[in-house]
C-alpha cells in the first residue's frame, strides 16, 4: 500500500463575495524572470503532424465531472486538472516554466512572489484570465463549503494574502519564509465570472458543468450511453505559438472510453478501436505480446519510468521491536529475499531500492543495504544469543521464538510477503503476515499497533520530503512507519524545511538519510519501474520515448511532459489492415532504458 | 449404538437409491483423502532412510538440513534431499509423497516464472499458481479447510437454531410471537452487507466469520423446528412425560427432539453445501479467511483474473467444488428420499 | 380472513422499522464511515502520479485539524446521536425522499431507478422461463416416475442446484465466452448499440444476456420441478383421481381435467414470493458479468460507505420482501379455500 497526500490547490467550488480589488503599488526594485520560458520541450523532433483521434481506456465511467470529493474519478480528475493551468510548472531538469504567468519576482521578504499574468491568456469561453480570478480562488478555497479539506487547511495555513495590483498582476505571500517558494505560491485560478454564485449545493449544481479551463483541450463530449469522454484541442489556444509547447499536444481529439475489464479492453485494442492499452502484468504482456498483430502495425513499448522510485520496504516499529540489538536488526535485513520476489514475480526485471529516496538525482544517497544471505544473517543470529532452533525451525532464545510480524494492505504486498516468509525460514526468522484493510490500516498506523509495516511512500515530485517519514510530528500522523522519536534527527529535518540555502540543503538532505539509514529500520523494497504499453505504430513517440520526470510517455495533458506522441497518418495507410500486411516501421518493439539507473 | 427399526429401514432404503449411496460412498473417500492429506500432498518426505536410521517427517518437528548431511540448519528439502541421495548413490531412500509440495511454499523455477503449466514432471499435476503454488494441494487442503468450516458452522447453527426453535413451539403465546417478529427482522437484514461491513474493521479469522454466520445464520432451522414441536407437544408421549413429572428442558430435549431428528437429518447437506458457497464467495470477494489460508474462492478470484494465461486454476478449483457439492446434494436427495414416508404408486 | 391480513400489514411496520434501525445502527455504530473513507482516499493512492496543471505535492502529507475533521461529520450528520440521525432519516424517508448519494451526489432514488430495469429485466425473464420449463418438466417427470427419462433429468436439474450461481456463471463464461467466443464476456449490450434498428437491439440485448441468464436459471429448476412433480404425483394417488379412472375417464383427461389442476395449487402459492423479482439480482453474477444492476449497486455501496444508498437499497427490498410473504399468503388463500388463516 502506498500512502500519500496528494491533494492540490486548484479550481474553486464554492465561490462566494464580490471581489475587493483595491488598488496596490508593487515595489520598485523587483527582479522580473520568466524561467526556462524559451526552451522547447522535445526539439529533437522535426516535424509532427497535428491530427488524429487517440483513444484511451478507463476502467469505469466517471459518476461526475468535478475532481474534488470521494466520488472524482482518479484518471479523468488527472484529466481535467492538467487542463486547469496554474501559473508555472516545473520541466524534466527542475525549472521553473511559465504557463498562465509570462513573468514573476520574489519580494525581498523572502515569502512574496509577484507574477504578471500573460495578457493573452484566456479561458476556454473567450473571457480574459485576470487577477481577480487568482483572487476569487484564493478566497473560495478557504471559505467553510470549500469540498475538500486539505486543501482548505493548507490555504488556511500556508498564505497569508493574495494581492491584486492590476488587470495582470497579483502577488502571492506565505506566512513563513520558505525554499521552493515559486512551488508554494503556484495558484491555480477559478474562472470567477462562471462560478459566480455561491450556495451549500455547488456540488450537486456542478456535478455534470463542464467549467471553462485554460489549458490546451476542453471536453467537448460526453457520452454516458457510449460510455466514453472525449477532449478536443482548442482550435485557437491563446499558447499555441509558445515555443515549449509547439511538439506537444498533437492529438486533435483525445477520447477516454469506459470498459469493463481487461479482457474487453485487449479485444476492443485488436480491432483498432484503441490506441494504445497498459498492461501491468507482465505474464499477460508477455502473452499478448506474441499476437501476430505486433508483426502488422502493432508495437510494444516497455518504458523504465524516470519518477523518482517510491519509498517502499518493511518499516520495523521503533517502539515495538525496542528488543531488537543492532546485530539482530542486521539479521533480519539480511533474512529479506527480495532477490527471491525479484525472481518469481518481477521475472528479474525489477530493481531493488537503494534506500528511501532512490532517483532525485543530487538529492539522493545511494547505500548498499544488506542482501539475502543465509550464512550472515545466521552468524549475526548466533551473535545475538539466539541459537538453537525449535520444532519448527525457527530461533530460540530464552523460551522466546525469533519473530517478526508484518501488516500489510493490499494482494501485491502480500504476494511479495508470501514468498518472503517462505525464504526467512531458512535463516529461522518466522514472519508472521497480518493483513488489515485500508482505513483500518491507516488508524493502526497511527496508534502504532504493529510491529512491521510492509508499505510506501508515492514518490516527491521534486526534492525529498523528510518531515513525514522521520521526524518525530510523523509519529502521531501515522507517516513515520517506523515511529523513530531522535531529536537529532527532528533537529536536521526542521533545519532542512527552514534552509533556503541550496547546498546547505543539499548537505543536509544527505545527512537526513544517513542518519536514518544508521538507525536500521528500514529494509528497503523493491521498484518495478517498468510502465509496458501497446500501441498501433502510427502513434509515433520521439526519442526518449518521454522526457525523464515522466511517469509514462502516453501522458495525455501534463503541460510538461504531456502529449508528446504524434498522429503519422501515411504510416497507417500505409500499413493498411495490420492483420495482413507486414510492418514497416522499425520501430515495433521499444525498450526504453534511457532513465534507467542501476 | 442401537439403531431402531425405522432407522434401519431408512438405512437400507438410502442404500437402495443408487445416486446417493455412491455419492456417499465417493464422498467419504473425499474426506478421508483430505484428513490425510499430508501423507500425498506435502513437502516433507515419508520416510527417509539416511545413514540407517529411518526417519518419518510428516507429522513430526522440524529436521534440520544437516542432520541429513545438508550445511543449512533450517528444514530439509526433501525433494533435493531425494535428488542428491540418487546422484551421488548414497545408501538409503526418501519416499515422497505422491505431490511432493505443500500448499504455502511457493516453487520458483530458475528459467521459468509462475504459473506454471500441469505437469507430470515437475510433479505439479494441476500446475501452479501465480505466486507459484501448487494448485493442487490448494484445492485439497482448501477442501479440508471449507469442510470444516461448515461442520462447525452447521452445529452452531443447528444448536441454537433448534433450542430457540423448539423453545418457540413449546411455550408458544408471547415468546414465540415476539422471537417470530425478531426473527424476521433477523432474516431480512441483508447479511453480506453486514459482513462486509464487519470484516473491514475486525480482522477477518476463522473464529470471526463463523461467529459472524452463525449470529446470522441460525434462524433457518427455527419455524421448522417450532412447527415440528408444535406437533409433537401434543401426541400423547409428551403429554405423558410432562404429567410423570419432566421439566421442561428434559421434555424436550429427551422426549421430543428425538422425534425431530428424522427432520433434521434431512436439511445436513443443504446445509453443508450452503456453508462451503457461502465461505467459498466470501474468499473470492476477498472477506473471507485472512491469506495465505488455502480457500477455493481464493484460487477462483485468482483464476478469474488469469482466465487467459492460466486457464488451469480456474478449471481446477471449479471442477474440484462443483464434484463435491454435487456429490453432497446427491446424498442429500438420497436422504430426502429415504426419510419420506410418502411411497408413489405408479400408473402403467 | 380480512382481519387477519390486516393485522399482516400492521405487523410490517415494526418488522420494517426494526430491520431498518439494525442496518442504520451498525453503519453509524462501526468505524469507517464517510468521514474515515474520505480522510483516508485523502492520503491512499496506488500507481501513477496524479497532478498537473503546475500542481503539486505542496498540500501532501498534513493531517486535517480537529475543527475540519468536526465539519466534516456536521456535514454527514455524524455529530449527533445515533437516535437522532436515525430520527432525521425515517422523517425524510416519510416525506419520500431516500436521501442522496455520498459518492454521486445524486438522489437515491434517481440511482436505484437507474439499475432496477436492468435487474428487473432479469428478474423476470428468469421467472418466466422457470415456469415455462419447471411446470411441463415435472408433469412429465412425475407421469414416467422412474423412467431414464426422469432419473437423467433429476441429475440435471440436481446437479444445477448443487452448483452455486456465481460459480456456475465462471464456468459459462470461461467455456462460452473466454474459449468459444460464442457469447460476449459481459455487459449489458454492446458498443454499437447505438448505431442499431429497433429489433437488432433487442436481439443485442438478448445475446448479452445469454450466459448470466444461465447462471441464474440453472440452479433454479430444482426447486419447482420438484414441487410440481411431488404435487401431482400426490394427486395422482388420490382417491378421486382413482375414482375417475375406475369410472372409465382414460388417463390423460385424468390428468388434465381433474390432476393437473390441483397440483398447480402448490406453484401458485410460490408466486407471491415473486414480487422481489425486481431485486434478485445477484451481485456476484452481476460483477461476473459486468451489468449494472441493484446488486452490485449494493455491494459497491456497501465498500465504499455510500450509506444513503444501503439504507435505500434496503428499504426498497425489505418492503418488497415483507409485502411478497404476505401476498403469498394471499395467494393461497384464494387458491385454496381449504386453508383458514386465523
Amino acid at each position: 500500500m502506498i500512502l500519500w497526500s496528494n491533494l492540490l490547490i486548484w479550481v474553486g467550488l464554492t465561490g462566494f463575495c464580490t471581489i475587493q480589488a483595491q488598488t496596490q503599488k508593487l515595489p520598485d526594485n523587483l527582479l522580473w524572470s520568466s524561467g526556462a520560458a524559451g526552451i522547447s520541450n522535445s526539439q529533437q523532433i522535426k516535424k509532427v503532424s497535428k491530427e488524429g483521434i487517440f483513444v484511451d481506456s478507463w476502467l469505469s465511467f466517471p459518476r461526475t465531472l468535478l475532481t474534488l470529493g470521494p466520488a472524482a474519478h482518479p484518471k479523468l480528475k488527472k484529466a481535467i486538472r492538467d487542463n486547469q493551468w496554474a501559473l508555472t510548472s516545473r520541466d524534466n531538469v527542475g525549472g521553473v516554466f511559465p504557463l498562465l504567468a509570462s513573468q514573476w519576482a520574489t519580494g525581498l521578504d523572502k515569502r512574496t512572489v509577484y507574477y504578471r499574468i500573460d495578457p493573452l491568456a484566456r479561458w476556454s469561453d473567450g473571457h480574459k484570465v485576470s487577477a481577480k480570478d487568482f483572487y476569487f480562488s484564493w478566497q473560495s478555497i478557504k471559505s467553510k463549503h470549500w469540498p475538500d479539506p486539505w486543501q482548505r487547511q493548507w490555504s488556511l495555513e500556508h498564505i497569508e494574502q493574495v494581492k491584486i495590483y492590476d488587470q495582470n498582476t497579483i502577488s502571492v505571500t506565505m506566512r513563513h519564509m520558505t525554499a521552493n517558494l515559486l512551488q508554494r505560491t503556484n495558484l491555480t485560478p477559478l474562472p470567477s465570472h462562471f462560478i459566480k454564485k455561491v450556495d451549500p449545493s455547488y456540488v450537486k449544481k456542478y456535478n455534470w458543468k463542464i467549467i471553462p479551463n485554460t489549458g490546451p483541450y476542453q471536453i467537448n463530449e460526453i457520452s454516458k450511453d457510449r460510455g466514453f469522454i472525449s477532449f478536443k484541442r482548442k482550435n485557437n489556444w491563446w499558447a499555441k505559438n509558445r515555443l515549449r509547447h509547439q511538439h506537444q499536444f498533437n492529438a486533435e481529439i483525445v477520447r477516454f472510453v469506459a470498459l469493463p475489464d481487461e479482457e474487453v479492453i485487449w479485444e476492443a485494442f485488436k480491432r483498432k478501436k484503441l490506441s494504445i492499452i497498459k498492461l501491468k502484468d507482465l505474464t499477460l504482456f508477455n502473452k499478448r505480446t506474441r499476437d501476430p498483430l505486433f508483426k502488422n502495425g502493432g508495437g510494444t513499448l516497455e518504458y523504465w519510468s524516470g519518477l523518482p522510485a517510491p519509498c517502499y520496504g518493511i518499516w520495523i516499529n521503533s517502539e515495538k521491536a525496542s528488543w531488537l540489538s543492532k546485530n539482530l536488526k542486521e539479521g533480519i535485513s539480511h533474512s529479506f529475499n527480495f532477490q527471491r520476489v525479484n525472481l518469481g514475480l518481477l521475472q528479474n526485471k525489477g530493481k531493488r531500492l537503494k534506500g528511501c529516496f532512490d532517483g532525485y538525482g543530487p538529492w539522493s544517497i545511494y547505500r548498499q543495504f544488506p542482501k539475502f544471505d543465509e550464512k550472515t544473517a545466521q552468524k549475526l543470529f548466533m551473535e545475538a544469543g539466539w541459537r538453537t532452533r525449535n520444532g519448527e525451525g525457527i530461533r530460540i532464545s530464552n523460551q522466546r521464538a525469533l519473530t517478526l510480524k508484518i501488516m500489510f494492505g493490499d494482494e501485491l504486498d502480500y504476494n511479495q510477503l508470501l514468498i518472503l516468509q517462505q525464504e526467512a525460514k531458512k535463516t529461522g526468522l518466522k514472519i508472521e503476515l497480518e493483513q488489515v484493510k485500508s482505513e483500518k490500516f491507516l488508524e493502526r498506523l497511527k496508534t502504532g499497533d504493529y510491529e512491521a509495516v510492509f508499505a510506501g511512500f508515492a514518490p516527491w515530485q521534486t526534492n525529498p520530503q523528510f518531515q513525514l517519514i522521520w521526524h518525530s510530528k510523523g509519529i502521531g500522523q501515522g507517516t513515520n512507519f517506523s515511529r523513530i522519536n531522535n531529536q537529532e534527527l527532528d533537529r536536521m529535518i526542521n533545519q532542512y524545511d527552514a534552509e533556503l540555502s541550496y547546498q546547505v540543503r543539499l548537505k543536509l538532505a544527505h545527512n537526513i538519510q544517513n542518519k536514518a539509514y544508521d538507525l536500521g529500520w528500514f529494509i528497503p523494497g523493491l521498484h518495478g519501474g517498468w510502465q509496458r504499453s501497446v500501441f498501433w505504430r502510427w502513434w509515433r513517440l520521439p526519442v526518449p520515448s518521454a522526457p525523464r520526470p515522466s511517469p509514462t510517455p502516453w501522458d495525455h495533458f501534463h503541460p510538461s511532459y504531456g502529449g508528446l506522441f504524434w498522429y503519422d497518418s501515411k504510416l497507417e495507410r500505409a500499413m493498411g489492415n495490420p492483420r495482413e500486411k507486414a510492418g514497416i516501421s522499425p520501430r515495433e518493439k521499444i525498450v526504453d532504458k534511457t532513465w534507467y539507473r542501476d | 449404538m442401537k439403531l431402531n427399526p425405522t432407522t434401519l429401514k431408512r438405512l437400507k432404503q438410502f442404500r437402495s437409491i443408487k445416486r446417493g449411496y455412491y455419492s456417499f460412498v465417493l464422498f467419504m473417500i473425499c474426506l478421508l483423502l483430505a484428513a490425510l492429506a499430508e501423507l500425498w500432498i506435502n513437502s516433507r518426505a515419508i520416510v527417509v532412510k539416511y545413514e540407517g536410521h529411518y526417519y518419518f517427517p510428516t507429522y513430526g518437528a522440524v529436521i534440520p538440513g544437516t542432520t541429513f548431511g545438508f550445511d543449512y540448519d533450517y528444514e530439509t528439502v526433501y525433494r533435493d534431499l531425494q535428488k542428491r541421495m540418487a546422484e551421488q548413490n548414497e545408501d538409503g531412500f526418501v519416499l515422497m509423497p505422491l505431490v511432493p509440495y505443500n500448499a504455502l511454499e511457493n516453487d520458483f523455477k530458475e528459467d521459468s516464472y509462475p504459473p506454471a503449466a500441469p505437469s507430470l514432471e515437475s510433479k505439479h499435476f494441476l500446475g501452479t499458481d501465480k505466486t507459484g503454488r501448487d494448485v493442487l494441494a490448494r484445492v485439497v487442503y482448501g477442501f479440508r479447510i471449507a469442510i470444516i468450516f461448515s461442520l462447525i458452522l452447521l452445529f452452531f447453527n443447528y444448536a441454537i437454531g433448534m433450542t430457540v426453535g423448539s423453545m418457540m413451539g413449546f411455550f408458544g403465546g408471547k415468546f414465540d410471537i415476539i422471537m417470530q417478529r425478531l426473527i424476521e427482522i433477523w432474516t431480512n437484514v441483508p447479511f453480506l452487507y453486514v459482513i462486509i461491513i464487519l470484516v473491514s474493521i475486525f480482522d477477518a479469522t476463522f473464529a470471526l466469520l463463523i461467529t459472524i454466520m452463525v449470529f446470522f445464520g441460525w434462524t433457518g432451522l427455527t419455524f421448522y423446528m417450532r412447527t415440528t414441536v408444535l406437533q409433537e407437544k401434543v401426541k400423547e408421549y409428551a403429554l405423558a412425560a410432562r404429567v410423570i413429572g419432566a421439566g421442561t428442558f428434559r421434555t424436550i430435549f429427551h422426549h421430543i427432539l428425538p422425534n425431530t431428528i428424522s427432520l433434521i437429518v434431512t436439511f445436513i447437506p443443504f446445509s453443508v453445501t450452503g456453508g462451503i458457497t457461502s465461505l467459498t464467495s466470501l474468499d473470492y470477494l476477498g472477506f473471507g479467511l485472512p491469506p495465505p489460508t488455502p480457500s477455493w474462492g481464493e484460487l477462483m478470484s485468482q483464476g478469474m483474473e488469469q482466465l487467459e494465461v492460466a486457464s488451469w486454476i480456474i478449471i481446477s478449483v471449479v471442477s474440484g467444488m462443483v464434484a463435491i457439492l454435487v456429490m453432497i446434494t446427491f446424498i442429500g436427495e438420497g436422504i430426502r428420499e429415504a426419510f419420506d414416508p410418502k411411497k408413489y404408486t405408479t400408473y402403467e | 380472513m380480512t382481519s387477519y391480513f390486516l393485522r399482516r400489514l400492521l405487523l410490517v411496520i415494526p418488522t420494517f422499522l426494526g430491520i431498518t434501525l439494525l442496518v442504520f445502527g451498525i453503519t453509524r455504530m462501526t468505524p469507517g464511515g464517510p468521514v474515515e473513507k474520505i480522510i483516508s482516499q485523502g492520503q491512499q493512492a496506488m500507481g501513477e502520479g496524479a497532478g498537473g496543471g503546475g500542481s503539486d505535492d505542496r498540500v501532501r502529507g498534513q493531517a486535517l485539524s480537529d475543527e475540519q475533521i468536526a465539519d466534516l461529520k456536521a456535514q454527514y450528520n455524524f455529530d449527533k446521536p445515533i437516535h437522532i440521525q436515525y430520527g432525521i432519516w425515517l422523517g425524510k424517508l416519510l416525506s419520500g425522499n431516500l436521501g442522496d448519494s455520498y459518492r454521486y451526489q445524486e438522489p437515491v432514488w434517481d440511482l436505484i431507478k437507474d439499475r432496477l430495469t436492468v435487474s428487473t429485466y432479469y428478474g423476470v425473464m428468469t421467472m418466466i422461463i422457470t415456469y415455462l420449463v419447471c411446470i411441463p418438466l415435472g408433469v412429465f417427470k412425475a407421469l414416467k416416475h422412474k423412467s431414464t427419462f426422469d432419473n437423467m433429468s433429476s441429475v440435471l436439474v440436481f446437479t444445477g442446484f448443487s452448483i452455486p450461481s456465481f460459480v456456475m456463471a465462471i464456468i459459462l463464461l470461461f467455456i462460452f465466452a473466454a474459449n468459444l467466443e460464442w457469447f460476449p464476456l459481459g455487459g449489458f449490450y454492446g458498443d454499437e448499440y447505438d448505431d442499431m434498428g429497433y429489433w437488432e437491439q433487442i436481439l443485442n440485448i438478448l445475446y448479452h444476456s445469454v450466459l448470466p441468464l444461465g447462471a441464474y436459471l440453472f440452479g433454479s429448476f430444482a426447486v419447482m420441478t420438484v414441487m410440481m412433480k411431488n404435487s401431482l404425483m400426490d394427486n395422482l394417488a388420490s382417491d378421486y383421481v382413482r375414482t375417475a379412472i375406475s369410472k372409465g375417464i382414460d388417463f390423460p383427461t385424468a390428468v388434465r381435467k381433474h390432476a393437473l389442476r390441483n397440483s398447480l395449487i402448490p406453484i401458485a402459492t410460490h408466486f407471491g414470493n415473486n414480487i422481489s423479482v425486481f431485486l434478485t439480482g445477484s451481485f456476484l453474477i452481476e460483477k461476473i458479468f459486468d451489468i449494472d444492476g441493484m446488486g452490485l449497486l449494493g455491494y459497491e455501496s456497501v465498500l465504499e460507505r455510500d450509506y444513503p444508498v444501503v439504507m435505500g437499497i434496503l428499504v426498497v427490498s425489505s418492503l418488497l420482501l415483507l409485502i411478497g410473504n404476505i401476498l403469498s399468503d394471499v395467494c393461497v388463500a384464494i387458491v385454496d379455500p381449504r386453508i383458514k388463516f386465523d
